[in-house]
């Protein structure tokens, strides 16, 4: 898997490799590149909870397997989305609204007005495309933060789910095809009990690995968080990319809503709740810096990887999973320190 | 004032100064479910599931549910799960991987008594396990009227909007009051198979 650079800028000032052999070329594998602490994290994580779950093949079953990749695809895709937003410089805080509310549209279209599953599933995507632009033109119009920008925006579209479905949940018919096409369990075979989310997953990680590491415009988002005024003067069309960012971001909370409406045939008005916090967090454990210009989409899959491990994990393990919360936390501590010390990434956050 | 739905359980002497609560009884509520799940035999290993862990109403339910099955000799144990619906599935899909023996399940609410069901279905196991929630969706009594799920709990919270106004009313003109400490329960009250299309009927006429 390929993985992310630092900025032009950062690369030309970078210290010149030494020659060495195969220490160099590990060093230079995995030294200074923000997902490194993530994967070190993951597979130390894997390795632990394999080892400490009371029966020696729980961790490891096919189920628990199973269960750790929904959970790693969901938050992933959304987390994969905002570590580009952060890597330009922004935040978006209103993922888990955009979520409940693009995810309620299609059963309360279908529910309501008898429209069709596919016309209620593009009004779905509509719906996050128009919520992130106007995240984006807010933004860009009005150079308030994205912080409290889209503080507000969660907010707004809560509330407007609060009083579309007057707090009750919106369902849908267990069998509507085109939600199988989001939440299908394969029931055969090697892959039997997985979700064909984390198909989603896989796709998505590749084609923004791809956007970011091998386009024009991946050199854009990396100018665009790294130094504004720099990438202004450049002819970088900063404004344009932050738009499309926030319309990117949107689009992975609505496609994450359309993988729960298809697996749970219900939406509830609490949907998305709490979400924006997990996939910072998965984020900035997977390398990314709060102000901008560093990250890996592979380093937020990874995060996204060792939060579902430490839930599974814990409750394999037998902990209360009261102390969640407490190992998430030391996560995000833990990957910070280790970001700084295996990569580039500076004590900024 | 009258509080409604969630009482201040402090001391008589250091709670809010209201005139008595008007609602359910959340531990009362808890030790029904666990009595309505050993109607159908007795139970070896139960969990309860709480989706907002602190919740002083959801710690209550499950702290009755606890106390009437360990009372009866069952092993009880609390998951906390997560509100997102997927994590908490696939978490309560691990914690029945690690604990098969498990034969009751009690979700404090609509949504870990749903998550339950779905954790159940993808295992195979649903139907197998004895399930209860508290309060109720037109789901939620599908699944009773399908004998995937056990109970639910009804707070009836239409008469904690009708009471605490009847009241107040009555305290002003009439000068009624209640003694100190005594309140008005709405609930709990058992919704099963045995009265699942009597409660439909309230809930479609807008009354449950």
């Amino acid at each position: 898997m390929a993985t992310e650079q630092a900025p032009l800028a950062e690369r030309e000032t970078a210290p010149p490799r030494r020659g060495g052999g195969w220490q160099a070329t590990a060093r230079g594998l995995l030294i200074g590149r923000p997902e490194t602490g993530a994967l070190f994290g993951a597979i130390t994580m894997f390795v632990v909870f394999a080892f400490i779950a009371p029966s020696s093949d729980t961790f490891t079953s096919r189920t628990s397997l199973a269960g750790l990749a929904s959970i790693t695809a969901e938050i992933g895709i959304v987390a994969m989305g905002i570590t580009l937003l952060m890597i330009a410089g922004h935040f978006d805080l209103s993922v888990g609204s955009v979520l409940g509310f693009s995810s309620v549209i299609g059963p309360y279209l279908i529910l309501n007005y008898g429209t069709d599953p596919f016309v209620a599933v593009l009004a779905s995507i509509g719906v996050a495309i128009s919520i992130g632009l106007l995240n984006g033109v807010l933004v860009v119009g009005t150079r308030i933060p994205s912080f409290i920008v889209t503080l507000g925006t969660l907010l707004i579209w809560r509330s407007v789910l609060l009083r579309v479905t007057e707090g009750f949940p919106v369902a849908v018919d267990k069998d509507t095809f085109v939600f199988k096409l989001f939440s299908y369990r394969i029931e055969d075979g090697f892959f039997h009990g997985y979700q064909v989310s984390f198909l989603w997953f896989i796709g998505v990680l590749l084609l923004l690995s791809f956007v970011l590491l091998r386009t024009r415009f991946g050199n854009w988002i990396f100018a665009s968080g790294g130094n504004e005024r720099s990438a202004r003067s450049m002819g970088v069309p900063v404004d344009r990319v932050w738009m499309i960012l926030f319309v990117v971001t949107a689009l992975c909370a609505c496609l994450m809503g359309l993988i729960q409406v298809g697996r749970f045939n219900t939406v509830e008005a609490t949907r998305g709740a709490g979400l924006e916090l997990q996939v910072i967090a998965a984020a900035v454990v997977g390398g990314a810096r709060l102000n901008g210009g560093y990250g890996s989409v592979l380093g937020a899959a990874l995060g996204a990887a060792m939060i579902a491990m430490i839930q599974q994990g814990l409750i394999l393990s037998g902990i209360a999973n009261y102390w969640l919360q407490f190992a998430v936390g030391t996560l995000i501590i833990g990957a910070v320190i280790a970001n700084q010390k295996l990569g580039r990434s500076r004590p900024q956050i | 004032m009258i509080a409604v739905n969630v009482p201040d359980t402090r001391k008589l002497s250091e709670r809010i100064p209201y005139l008595f609560y008007v609602g359910g009884d959340e531990e009362a509520g808890g030790r029904l479910t666990a009595q309505r799940q050993m109607q159908d035999g007795d139970v070896k290993h139960a969990v309860c599931i709480i989706h907002e862990p602190g919740h002083t109403g959801l710690e209550a339910r499950c702290r009755g549910y606890d106390a009437e099955l360990k009372g009866a000799g069952a092993k009880v144990d609390k998951l906390p799960s997560s509100k997102d619906a997927t994590q908490a599935t696939e978490q309560i899909k691990g914690y029945l991987q690690e604990n098969a023996d498990v034969d009751a399940i009690f979700g404090v609410g609509p949504q870990p008594a749903t998550f339950a069901l779905q954790a159940l279905d993808e295992l195979g196991k649903k139907g197998d396990v004895r399930v209860s929630a508290y309060d109720m969706t037109e789901d939620l009594l599908t699944e009773i009227d399908n004998d995937t799920l056990v109970s639910t709990i009804d707070q009836q919270q239409y008469l904690q909007g009708y009471e605490p106004i009847h009241w107040l009313t009555q305290h002003i003109e009439h000068g009624f009051v209640m003694a100190p400490g005594v309140d008005m329960l709405t609930g709990p009250a058992l919704v099963d198979k045995s009265n699942s299309s009597k409660v439909a009927q309230g809930v479609q006429a807008g009354f449950r």
